[in-house]
């Protein structure tokens, strides 16, 4: 039998303690991904095991006037049985998605933000309300805009020796957000993606909007989305291909296969003729 | 390592690999099959248990994870009135689920009606999707959910409600 240290402290500071005397430690959340991708009886683990599930202050949720805080270890399904209006529907609707109520009892927010094989279904929403993610190591701790945990290649980033403490989420009002998750493959695959957005609208004209589309890798355009700023509602066949435009150069500087990025492509397109008709 | 929890009411202690699924520690140390899922990846639903009275796949939860906590399985829970209960409602409404499904069932009608006494419909289809068995109809699912909690909520009440 492989024998395993397994340590389960009760607060952050022990964690980044035992993360400092193992750097290689394997951090478990609700231990969905690192088991589900297991074969056989056992999953194999690294020798030193740090279990995040007694460490109350990541259980913790918070509420201002101006963001909705999680701790890392909020089951998505403590995330559903918030009351209506304390989550963004889009992300609530994206976190009803994953698997079955059974394993959401286990999986948790932070776990699904730190999968590093691909971006979990509430990665999108989560990009376009520029959520912050707080992360802490046994030096100090930051706070990053979700979208920054995609690298270069729009890839998962993963970070290695820290902790993911926080997620806060800006309750910032939207007129129009949609969030629809496409591909019909298991969850695991490269072929299905997520596809978010939120818009804000003064009299038919956008004066705010973000995409944010999240899959194997995250897809988003600053460029196109201030191309969108200004135009007016419906948007004139000329405003939606200059955008289309800028999202294809997106998906080429990312390196994305043609395949790819034309199904990206026609997605945005149905997602311009939604906003057209404020069809959620 | 030792693993000690409590297991439908009772203490135990089993060695076992960190990492090993607890489907597998119930059966192969504690003999007890009702949580015999063999999907090993949470999708087919057939090894549910209660972990801290909450239904979850114990194919996904390693054993280190139960160091201290409290599992009923599907053997335990038969104990119980509530399980009495459950499976009176689906006798009266005629619902048979079938030897791959039926624990799983059990379990998760408890958890709907521990929810929600008085469950909607969508809630009842909702919660039974985590089991993937196609040997009932949504209709029977709901009509042996809806016995099950009227007939709890009288036991517990003295009346059904309207
Ligand atoms: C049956 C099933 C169906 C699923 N369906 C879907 C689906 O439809 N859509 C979808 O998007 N996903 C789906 N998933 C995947 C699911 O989203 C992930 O398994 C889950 O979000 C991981 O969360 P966890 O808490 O279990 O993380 P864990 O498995 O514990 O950890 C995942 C990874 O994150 C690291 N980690 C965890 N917490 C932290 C932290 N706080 N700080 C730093 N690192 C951390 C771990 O070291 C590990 O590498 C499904 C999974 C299963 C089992």
């Amino acid at each position: 039998m492989p024998e395993h240290d397994v340590f389960v402290p009760s607060g952050v500071v022990e964690i980044l303690a035992v993360m400092k005397q193992h750097p290689d430690s394997l951090l478990v959340a609700g231990a969905t991904s690192i088991m589900a991708s297991a074969t056989g009886r056992s999953a194999a683990l690294s020798p030193v095991v740090v279990s995040l599930e007694r460490a109350q202050e990541l259980k913790a949720i918070s509420r201002t006037d101006r963001f909705v805080e999680f701790g890392a270890m909020t089951t998505l399904s403590e995330l559903l049985s918030l009351r209506k209006g304390t989550v963004p529907s889009i992300l609530k609707e994206r976190a009803a998605g994953i698997g079955t109520f059974t394993v959401r009892n286990l999986a948790t927010l932070g776990g699904a933000l730190s999968c590093a094989t691909r971006f979990r279904d509430v990665f999108a929403p989560l990009a376009c309300l520029d959520a912050l993610a707080e992360f802490r190591t046994p030096q100090g701790s930051s706070w990053v805009n979700v979208n920054r945990l995609a690298g270069e290649n729009g890839r998962p980033v993963i970070r290695p020796g820290s902790l993911l403490t926080r997620i806060r989420i800006p309750a910032d009002e939207w007129d129009f957000a949609i969030s629809r998750r496409y591909g019909l493959d298991g969850y695991e695959s490269e072929r299905n993606a997520v596809l978010s957005c939120v818009c804000r609208m003064n009299k038919h004209t956008i004066s705010e909007i973000r995409i944010a589309e999240a899959g194997a890798e995250l897809v988003r355009s600053r460029e196109a989305e201030t191309m969108l700023i200004g135009r007016k509602l419906p948007l004139a066949e000329r405003d939606k291909d200059a955008a289309l435009e800028a999202y294809a150069g997106r998906c080429a500087a990312l390196g994305l296969s043609g395949v790819r990025t034309a199904r990206f492509l026609g997605v945005l397109r149905t997602l311009f003729e939604c906003l057209d008709r404020g069809e959620e | 390592m030792t693993v000690s929890f409590i297991l439908n009411g009772e203490d135990v202690s089993a060695e076992a690999e960190a990492g090993e699924r607890l489907s597998s520690l119930l059966s192969s140390r504690f003999g007890l099959r009702g949580a015999r899922g063999d999907c090993l990846s949470g999708l087919c639903g057939r090894c549910i248990v209660l972990l801290g009275g909450k239904p979850v796949n114990s194919c996904l939860v390693p054993a280190f994870r139960v160091q201290g906590a409290e599992i009923v399985t599907i053997e335990g829970f038969g104990r119980t009135d509530d399980y009495r209960d459950i499976m009176a409602g689906f006798r009266k409404a005629g619902f048979e689920p079938c030897g791959f499904c039926d624990s799983a069932r059990v379990l998760v009608a408890s958890a709907i009606m521990e929810e929600d006494p008085r469950p909607d419909d969508s809630l009842i289809v909702e919660r039974m999707s985590a089991i993937s068995c196609r040997c009932t109809q949504p209709s029977a699912l709901i009509a042996g959910v809806r016995a099950a909690a009227e007939i709890r909520e009288r036991r517990v009440f003295g009346h059904a409600g309207a």
